[in-house]
């Protein structure tokens, strides 16, 4: 029967909430609005040579049977670790963290080799934000080593230069700039209005070029120009990218300065380009559960630093047992550490095959999250987002399925 | 095809790399999955670094490190400055990235050597 | 890819014969590049290219252009394969067609259907008599093809 629906998309944090389909019989055969990437994904769920079936030892198995030895390996590990859930609901990540808790093991997520540290920022009051409809009230727009036309395809055109109220096609006058620091000569920085070209690494030396600009004293020409555009601007919102992040290192310390200064010349509010859809989402979880953003042990209390981080633990081999939901550590990790994981045994939670899933103890196929199963998101911006799955579930949901491991194991 | 003179030199390069639509969605689609192998397994080039290796557009490339090596097409990026090069993100980069301890992974700066090779540039592995 | 990567007519120029034979039926060399762009010539089009000294060359621009491009009655191409579905050119256009300004600056909506959807994660022609090339008195508008930031979006008249 032929119907249509509105749905959230999953594929990246910006969560488009004005996706028009067209159903079959619960097979999609239209979409409407959704970027490449977010339509992909949604007819992605059907494609099932590559969806995940559940698997012990390369055995297909049910889902009771999984279930019942993925909670037989946590229950028998010393250490066990779970990373990811950051392609999983609000509800599912609740549920991940309350079994790191029962388990008293290390939890930690992609963010902390991703933007966690900049949410954290965030989370604490260091750093201003404001919410994505803001954005629209703005009129300098910079995107510092951010590629959104790659990462987050509809970014500009659903919130910010192209959806921005002062943005003519007509007329000689500009109202609102878009602007970008980038190393490359990327999609996004062909077509903004003002581009600052700089070396890779470069970054830390452009924000202190910044400072001396604005405290008036001898400058960079690069710097000099920047200023100028944030002397004008009576509301900046900075959207920073990965390339900032790995530029500086993840000490954000100087750009705070810079964006404390800033602050004094006019309002400015920073958002972090997030990856995966709901990651800022663990992050805020994880903020609310146990007072950090990531990198979390749960063994004697509540401890966090940069021991409990996903690479440091890999690199000493810190856990005999390790627990993935929805996350490709095998594939976005360097091989020189994703080798290290190779004889700890796994446990792989993910509605697709990926190259962490190959060769696990136990696979637990799972629904597609927001295609198939419900459940809340929090977009870059901080802001929650029901999701709308318009496909019957195939397969159980992460929350589900880690509830049903949580009863399941003695602790 | 005669080789250029330089064949063979070895230039140290600064690898960066960036994110791609198709790495994100290849394993979804079959479309995408063609995308990914015609657009992954590239280095983009500045044209005095092309010609310092010595090769031309599309030509094969080997970037090595002491993690490891891989074979990849050369292209031409004109804005890309010299002795850097950019490679979209995937599994073909993280054969040649590392992890130094209190600090992230290396996968916007990654330094190797890369020379011209006559080896077949190995099919990209969907993600 | 980002579009400024686009050949423009005189690096076109760069790669053919230079000797404005004519035997491919237009006055020059030139006006051959010209005549590739709007897609009305192929490569193979010119005598010379078939030789094989200029073997490299043609592969290059057979491969630039590709095969089989259908150009819209706008002269709108688009290359299905680099576009991402951002959206902006459906935005752009219903700013640029979709308002009148007038003269005090004030800045109005028109009333007409937007002209591109994204359709399954490519843009997609819904209305073209809302184009502005279309209209009785054409506007040669490029709005679309300038905001294009992967040049998916090419108006090759
Ligand atoms: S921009 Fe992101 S959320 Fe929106 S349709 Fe594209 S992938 Fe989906």
């Amino acid at each position: 029967m032929a119907s249509t629906a509105t749905t959230v998309c999953t594929a990246c944090s910006c969560l488009c909430d004005d996706i028009g389909l067209q159903l079959e019989d619960d097979i999609i055969r239209r979409v409407e609005n959704a970027c490449r990437k977010g339509s992909s994904s949604l007819y992605g769920a059907r494609f099932e040579q590559r969806r995940s079936r559940h698997l012990v030892e390369g055995r297909e198995v049910g889902a009771d049977e999984a279930i019942d030895r993925a909670a037989a390996e946590l229950s028998r590990a010393r250490r066990p670790l779970i990373f990811g859930l950051d392609n999983s609901s609000l509800e599912a990540q609740g549920a991940g963290i309350e079994l790191a808790r029962r388990l008293r093991c290390v939890i930690d997520d992609t963010s902390s080799f991703c933007q966690g540290n900049l949410v954290g920022q965030i989370l604490s009051g260091a750093l201003p934000s404001c919410t994505l409809p803001e954005v629209k009230t703005s009129d300098l727009i910079l995107y510092w080593g951010a590629n959104p036309h790659h990462s987050h395809p509809r970014h500009l055109s659903k919130f910010t230069i192209y959806a921005h109220p002062d943005y003519t096609e007509l007329g000689a006058v500009r109202r609102v700039t878009l602007a970008a620091v980038e190393v490359r000569e990327s999609e996004t920085s062909s077509v903004c209005h003002r581009v600052f070209r700089i070396l890779p690494r470069a970054d830390r030396d452009l924000i202190s070029a910044i400072g001396k600009g604005m405290a008036g004293q001898e400058t960079s020409a690069d710097g000099k120009r920047v200023v100028d555009l944030f002397r004008k601007a009576k509301f900046t919102v900075i959207f920073a990218g990965l390339g900032l992040t790995y530029s500086l290192d993840n000490d954000y310390l100087p750009f705070i300065e810079m964006v404390k200064q800033l602050s004094s010349w006019g309002r400015v509010a920073v958002i972090p380009m997030v990856g995966h859809y709901n990651m800022r989402g663990f992050n805020q979880s994880l903020h609310k559960a146990a007072g950090h953003v990531n990198k979390v042990s749960f063994a004697d209390g509540v401890s966090s630093g940069d021991q409990f981080s996903f690479l440091e633990q890999v690199r000493n081999r810190s856990f005999d047992c390790l627990m993935v939901i929805g996350s490709d550590p095998f594939a976005s990790l360097p091989k020189s550490v994703s080798s290290a994981l190779e004889g700890i045994p796994r446990i792989v939670i993910d509605p697709y095959q990926s190259a962490t899933s190959e060769g696990s103890t136990v696979v637990i196929g799972s629904a597609v999250t927001g295609v198939e199963a419900a459940g809340t998101a929090v977009r870059m911006d901080g802001a929650e987002v029901k999701l709308l799955p318009p496909l019957a579930p195939s397969r159980p949901g992460d929350e589900e399925i880690l509830r049903r491991v949580m009863e399941k194991v003695s602790r | 095809m005669t080789m250029p003179a330089s064949q063979g030199q070895k230039l140290p390069l600064v690898i960066v790399t960036y994110r791609e639509i198709y790495a994100w969605i290849a394993r979804l689609d079959k479309n995408e999955e063609a995308m990914f192998e015609k657009y992954s397994a590239v280095v983009r080039l500045s044209e005095a670094d092309m010609k310092a290796i010595g090769v031309n557009r599309g030509a094969k490339v080997k970037l090595s490190n002491e993690v490891g090596s891989v074979v990849v097409r050369a292209q031409l990026d004109s804005k890309c400055p010299k002795g850097f090069a950019f490679m979209p993100m995937s599994r073909i980069p993280n054969q040649l990235t590392s992890y130094q301890p209190g600090k992230l992974p290396n996968f916007k700066w990654i330094e190797v050597s890369a020379e011209a090779v006559l080896e077949d540039v190995p099919k990209p592995a969907v993600p | 890819m980002p579009k400024k990567d686009k050949m423009q007519p005189l690096q076109l120029y760069r790669y053919l014969p230079r000797s404005n034979c004519k035997k491919c039926g237009v006055p020059s060399c030139l006006a051959f590049a010209f005549g590739l762009i709007s897609r009305e010539k192929k490569p193979e089009d010119c005598p010379d290219m078939l030789k094989d000294e200029y073997r490299p060359s043609l592969d290059l621009l057979k491969e630039y252009f590709g095969e089989g491009a259908q150009v819209e009655k706008t002269g709108l191409l688009i290359d299905k394969d680099k576009c991402t579905g951002c959206g902006d050119c459906v935005i752009a256009c219903q700013k640029c067609q979709g308002t009148i300004m007038f003269g005090t600056g004030t800045i109005l909506p028109r009333d007409v259907p937007d002209v591109y959807k994204i359709v399954d994660g490519i843009v997609d022609v819904k209305h073209w008599e809302s184009c502005k090339r279309c209209a009785d008195r054409p506007e040669m508008c490029r709005v679309c093809e300038e905001r294009c930031p992967t040049g998916a979006l090419e108006l090759v008249k």
